[in-house]
């Protein structure tokens, strides 16, 4: 080609180029728009620090807030011991000895007197009507969950419990503090000495409603009365804990390949079954539909081979934002580490299968990547068991007798990857529990 | 110019508060501007059109560093000409060397014109390979050495060179069989 030709082609695409007019496409505004958009809704997601320093707050404030609340001695009971109208439970304190509690003669009439027909369902052996099994009920009004109280709480007494317990009466001592305290350790020692070393309780005449009477036991010769504090709630007869409850529980749950990227929390919706084995421990296993967002890096996802070659150019994208829905279904085992007296505190560890309903990906490139997939989703189920590891703490409180109320916060940590791209996630939160107890039926 | 650049402030301040509807009107602003030097680079409209979202979204998001004291059209230029650039890296990546030999069999464009419009100029560059398509935009519409289109495109000088040359030689050919033979001679 000679130099003039040279010279002339270039001058004609160089003036070709000079005054374009190409016609504007709407579709294209529109493609444009849509990515603007994604990228608008992926940066509202991606304030971690935002979210993350909110809901922390929020959870500190609340935690030590109900800590304070819980753990204060109750202040509308600190004068006086739980009272009805006709009705009183004293407790001395420790260090009174009887003695300084006995009361005049005139308090034995309104003292406890077992009436027949409030305890219709004690059997008399002996002519002297010889009370044979209580299950005494909480005098402070509290409830009991069932997994943590058992009717192993048991005071024994003889017949002489009445006529010991008659015998106290306040006598210008302040016992109302201590009584709560006391009253699940409550000891009437057998003999006739009337009075444990710890505190001396009187029992008034409509307190005995509260009294819940076992049936007889192989050993009817011997008195025994058991008292279980939390059984009876303002002169409601509650019969003990069955060993089920059931816990529903909703948590904030924030998910992720890293333990310091969180986006936005998902949801997690819970219902968990409990089988209480003993007064401390519960398996426990359920089904919790979570919705999980989180961040990750592209080089952490592990797609199908050749996916990123087939879909993204072969550019593996800076970041990945994703969400999914899940089924968790955990096995766990339930330990009670601490018992005041109306919370408790638990610590639990299990594992959870998961299952995958669907999920999606939305990916970010470093650079331009155009004709590149942008996004993947799926709604193919999987299964993964026991690929998350469970542990959590709890604090609950009872809110009704059969009815507590908790706070949990937890942390699953992935043993293998999970979902199409095989990613570990990490996933923590804290669950607001509701928990029901269930009651064995009164005999 | 400084009328011009007068006229877009208010968008491009628009742009900054992420406003959709003052990127919509920069975008409507530009458009046959910048679509026209996408589509010089690129193997079809719809290829024109990815390039052309990619490059705004890329001024979408780095408008806070463009120097407002300067004018916006040439640093919209480079954007748009980086990321023709940037597509033209990965397509190499994707596209083996035996496209570059299958492309010109497929210049059987129209025939039948009496003139030819800035779409069919579009339509002949777009029957180039990448390649030699790129340099010859780099080269002979945006101005650039050899040697600087070497360093953009990771070739040498005398690739550059090379491909520029086989670029004149296949556009002479389709000119040639859009018009008579002395046309662009007579020029």
């Amino acid at each position: 080609m000679s130099e003039p030709d040279n010279d002339n082609l270039e001058r004609f695409f160089r003036k070709a180029a000079q005054d374009p007019h190409v016609v504007f496409n709407e579709n294209d505004w529109r493609k444009l728009e849509a990515r603007l958009d994604a990228k608008a809704f992926r940066a509202s997601s991606n304030r971690p620090n935002r979210w993350r320093s909110g809901v922390a707050s929020v959870g500190v404030i609340l935690f030590f807030t109900g800590i304070t609340y819980f753990l204060l001695p109750d202040r509308h009971k600190s004068g006086l011991t739980y009272s009805t109208k006709n009705s009183r439970i004293e407790a001395i304190p420790e260090n009174k000895s009887a003695d300084m509690v006995e009361s005049p003669g005139k308090a034995a009439p309104d003292i406890v007197a077992l009436k027949s027909n409030q305890i219709a369902s004690v059997k008399k052996n002996k002519s002297n009507a010889e009370i044979k099994t209580f299950t005494v009920g909480n005098a402070t009004g509290n409830s009991n969950t069932g997994n943590q109280d058992r009717p192993d709480q048991r005071v024994e007494t003889k017949k002489e419990a009445g006529e010991n317990l008659s015998r106290s009466t306040p006598n210008g001592i302040q016992p109302q503090d201590a009584l709560e305290n006391r009253l699940t350790e409550l000891k009437v020692s057998e003999g006739g000495t009337g009075y444990s070393p710890a505190m001396a309780l009187t029992l008034r005449e409509d307190s005995v409603d509260r009294l819940f009477v076992e049936k007889d036991k192989p050993d009817a010769g011997k008195s025994e009365m058991k008292a279980n504090p939390d059984s009876v709630v303002k002169g409601q007869v509650t019969p003990a804990p069955a060993r089920w409850s059931i816990v529903l529980s909703f948590a904030p749950d924030f998910s992720s390949t890293r333990s310091n990227q969180y986006t936005a929390p998902g949801t997690a919706f819970g219902l968990i079954a409990h089988y209480h084995l003993s007064n401390s421990f519960s398996v426990a296993t359920g089904v919790i539909k979570s919705h999980k967002q989180y961040w990750s890096y592209g080089n952490e996802y592990q797609p199908p081979k050749g996916y990123w070659k087939r879909n993204t150019n072969g550019v593996v994208p800076e970041s990945i934002y994703g969400t999914c829905n899940v089924l968790e279904i955990p096995l766990a085992v339930q330990y009670k580490v601490a018992k005041m007296k109306r919370s408790r505190m638990f610590i639990t560890g299990g594992l959870s299968s998961y299952i995958m309903l669907n999920e999606s990906s939305y990916f970010t490139f470093e650079n331009a990547n155009p004709g590149s997939n942008e996004e993947w989703n799926s709604s193919k189920t999987s299964q993964y068991l026991f690929s998350i590891a469970n542990v959590s703490a709890a604090y609950e409180r009872d809110v009704l007798p059969n009815l507590a109320i908790g706070i949990e916060p937890y942390a699953k940590i992935p043993l293998t990857g999970i979902g199409w791209s095989g990613i570990k996630m990490l996933s923590m939160g804290a669950s607001v529990t509701l928990r029901y107890s269930f009651r064995k039926k009164p005999d | 110019m400084e009328q011009a650049q007068h006229h877009i402030r208010p968008l491009l301040e628009g742009c900054l508060r992420q406003d959709r509807a003052c990127q919509r009107s920069l975008y409507l602003e530009f458009y046959s501007y910048s679509m026209s030097i996408c589509l010089r680079y690129s193997d079809n409209r719809d290829d024109a059109a990815e390039i052309l979202n990619d490059a705004f979204m890329k001024i979408f998001s780095n408008l806070k560093t463009f120097d407002f004291g300067k004018p916006f059209k040439p640093w919209l230029r480079k954007i748009l000409v980086n990321t023709a650039i940037n597509r033209y890296h990965q397509k190499q990546r994707q596209i083996q060397t035996e496209e570059i030999e299958s492309l010109y069999n497929k210049s059987d464009t129209e025939k039948t014109l009496s003139g030819i419009s800035y779409q069919e100029v579009v339509g002949l560059l777009q029957n180039l390979s990448p390649a030699y398509r790129t340099v010859f935009n780099l080269h002979v519409i945006e101005g650039y050495s050899h040697e600087e289109i070497g360093r953009i495109l990771h070739i040498s000088t005398g690739t550059s060179k090379s491909n520029l040359f086989k670029a004149k030689e296949q556009l002479k050919k389709m000119l040639n069989d859009f018009f008579e033979a002395d046309y662009v001679r007579t020029r």
